[in-house]
């Protein structure tokens, strides 16, 4: 009796077993063939995340190796309002950690129609890393680059600045842009029911953005400006800007304006402001754009330095009555004293003998009319009137640098031609990138070593006895052109009262290391590039041979 | 105080218990002495499969413990690196030239120099 009792209970439980393993295997069989999709895109999506990772934008370094442009850490912080149950407790929290204001915290966190907010991008990281110590729900954190720029003002003309993407918006910043920027990476990872790591199941290697050397120097860049701010501020000029390169390479130590900016604080400051008018302006040269005509005469036989011209104060020219810039007399000049007393009658005289299509050719060979092609954002190409559509008067004017336009980058390579020995050599501001030199820049002979060679000794003429006296340096021959040209107006004219001062030249005069140029626009009581102009280029000049240990000539 | 004692059996000389027939040997048959080996080939499979098992395990757990190390030690790296960069942009910016010029003005009263005097040493005649 007793043993047919245990072998039912037996029986009951073997029955019970079998019915909770049917269940359990009808459970497993459900959970793993018709539910398995969803739930292994559920299981995933709870431990697996796919982060990205940030690639580092690239340095930029000046000639020797200082910072000018890097990426500094930083967090950003951001908030997911619909986790947020007390968003004024939160905005207070938050506001003390990151200095932010409580009050204007609080709309962003206690918008539930939202499901993202930043909270303040590229943070401090400390008082960042503090907020997350804190561990408020609701609270993301990501890390971000921020873009620094440890010389200020120094130079902000010509590195310009990234946006808060990281991405260049002016400058070479911009025009690197795809040097700088490397590729983002990301990770797939698997997290622990805490949220650490446990694993990494997939990955793409970031590509971090390349490092620039540029051939400015931060020094002298610094030095330039500082003489620039001077000016305009002595003058009361509008505006002020500055080139100096390296003749032999063509290598920019210097690219300056002012008033500049601090590109550290870029939003803030105005557009106009924040244009590098050296290259992206235009103005009309004056008498600088004499050694155009000059150096063709020379080139093309049609004159020799010595050739005399018996010129009045004023000729006629189709409708235009041309004449020099003070009173005088006729007189017999040689061409080396045109140039010197930089005659508006004598330049114009010389141009009608050689004629437009020549006079057109050798703006070309100069390099007027085209983009030099220096790495920069916005070059433009100036205003040349093609030969054609000369006018009667066209002769009149364009020799004497009126009715063209040019960059003061356009202007120093032609000079820097004249100091290179007659090869023009292109402007440029990048020497390496990632310890690599870019493309050579370009070069080209346009005049014999010659015509360079006279040219030369004309303008050390205007230095020592001419216009540009108020350029000298003590210790060194400088060869070098005044200018001094009216503004066009709105009438279609000149102004009387709005004028572009200017100098340009080299030194030293004999083996020039430096091509410089120095434009004032619009100064007030003087006018004149000889005055206004010239004893900034000295001030530049005095500096920059020292700075780079140049022997006196 | 009343005490009670068991009531004592009358006594029984003790008898010799029957000793149980014993079971003639069985005989080892071929099929018993064959099923020995079996059984510990089988307990020798289960542990090497248990031993397997464990090793994969501890592999496992290994693999995990070094992958959350590894992951650590990313992070650290990362927090390394950005702390370096940090001290760099500290650094480039201490060094910028407008910020040292400033601090040798302000607060070392320095002056810029006016200017350079060169001058030109002849060799004297003998």
């Amino acid at each position: 009796m007793a043993a047919r009792v245990a072998n039912r209970r037996i029986r009951l439980l073997a029955a019970l077993f079998a019915l909770v393993f049917a269940i359990a295997l009808g459970r497993a069989g459900w959970l793993q063939a018709i539910r398995a999709n969803a739930l292994t895109r559920l299981a995933t999506s709870q431990h697996r995340e796919t982060v990205d990772v940030p690639a580092h934008r690239g340095t930029m370094y000046d000639r020797l190796g200082f910072e000018v442009a890097l990426g500094s850490p930083t967090i950003t912080v951001y908030a997911n309002p619909r986790q947020i149950s007390a968003p004024r407790v939160v905005a207070v929290a938050v506001g003390r950690a990151l200095g932010l204001n409580p009050d204007k915290l609080y709309p962003l966190l206690a918008d539930q129609s939202r499901g993202f907010v930043y909270v303040q991008r590229q943070a401090d990281p400390e008082k960042a890393q503090a907020l997350q110590r804190e561990g408020i729900v609701g609270l993301g954190f990501y890390p971000e680059e921020k873009r620094i720029y440890p010389q200020g003002r120094v130079g902000a003309s010509v590195v310009g600045y990234a946006g808060v993407d990281n991405r260049g918006l002016a400058g070479l910043e911009l025009s690197l842009d795809r040097v700088l920027t490397g590729r983002e990476g990301e990770k797939t990872i698997v997290k622990d029911p805490f949220g650490r790591t446990l694993e990494v199941v997939g990955s793409k290697p970031r590509s971090d953005g390349r490092d620039v050397y540029l051939t400015v120097d931060h020094t002298l860049q610094g030095q330039v400006e500082r003489v620039l701010n001077a000016t305009v501020g002595h003058w009361s000029a509008k505006s002020a800007s500055a080139v100096v390169m390296d003749p032999r390479t063509g290598g920019i130590l210097a690219l300056a304006v002012a008033p500049g900016y601090d590109a550290n604080r870029f939003p803030k400051v105005s557009d106009e402001r924040k244009r590098n008018r050296a290259v992206t302006d235009t103005y009309e040269p004056g008498s600088t754009f004499k050694i155009v005509t000059i150096s063709a005469a020379l080139e093309t036989g049609q004159v020799g330095p010595n050739t005399k011209f018996t010129l009045p104060y004023q000729i006629q020219v189709a409708d235009r009555k041309i004449h020099d810039a003070e009173p005088r007399g006729t007189e017999t000049m040689t061409v080396h004293k045109i140039l010197s007393r930089s005659s508006n009658v004598g330049v114009v005289t010389i141009a009608e003998a050689l004629g437009k299509e020549r006079i057109s050719r050798w703006i070309q060979r100069f390099g007027f009319g085209r983009r030099t092609g220096i790495e920069f954002p916005g070059e433009t190409r100036g205003i040349v009137v093609p030969p054609a559509r000369w006018s009667g008067s066209t002769i009149g004017n364009v020799p004497i640098g009126q009715g063209i336009a040019v960059t003061p980058l356009q202007m120093v390579a032609a000079y820097g031609a004249i100091a290179n020995k007659g090869v023009w050599v292109q402007p440029h501001l990048v020497e390496k990138i990632a310890g690599e030199r870019p493309v050579e820049p370009e070069r080209r002979r346009i005049m014999s070593l010659r015509t360079a060679r006279q040219v030369r000794k004309m303008l050390r003429e205007v230095v020592e006895e001419g216009s540009g006296t108020a350029a000298q340096v003590p210790g060194y021959h400088i060869a070098g052109k005044t200018g001094t040209a009216a503004k066009p107006d709105e009438q279609g004219g000149y102004s009387d009262y709005r004028y572009v001062a200017s100098f340009v030249g080299f030194v030293p005069a004999k083996d020039p290391r430096l091509v410089m140029l120095v434009t004032v626009d619009e100064p007030r009581g003087a006018i004149w590039g000889g005055t206004v102009a010239a004893p900034a280029f000295a001030e530049i000049a005095k500096f920059a041979l020292q700075y780079l240990e140049v022997p006196p000539d | 105080m009343a005490s009670f004692a068991p009531a004592q059996a009358p006594y029984r000389a003790p008898q010799p218990r029957p000793q149980p027939a014993r079971r003639p040997a069985r005989p080892r048959t071929a099929s018993r002495v064959r099923a020995r080996p079996l059984v510990a080939g089988g307990v020798l499979w289960i542990v090497v499969v248990a031993a397997l098992l464990a090793g994969i395990v501890a592999l496992n757990v290994a693999v995990l413990r070094l992958n959350v190390q590894v992951e650590q030690l990313d992070a650290q790296r990362d927090k390394l690196a950005a702390k370096r960069d940090a001290l760099q942009t500290e650094i480039s910016t201490a060094a910028a030239g407008g910020r040292v010029e400033n601090a040798a003005v302000e607060r070392l009263g320095l002056v810029a120099p006016e200017s350079t005097t060169y001058l030109e040493l002849k060799r004297p005649r003998r």
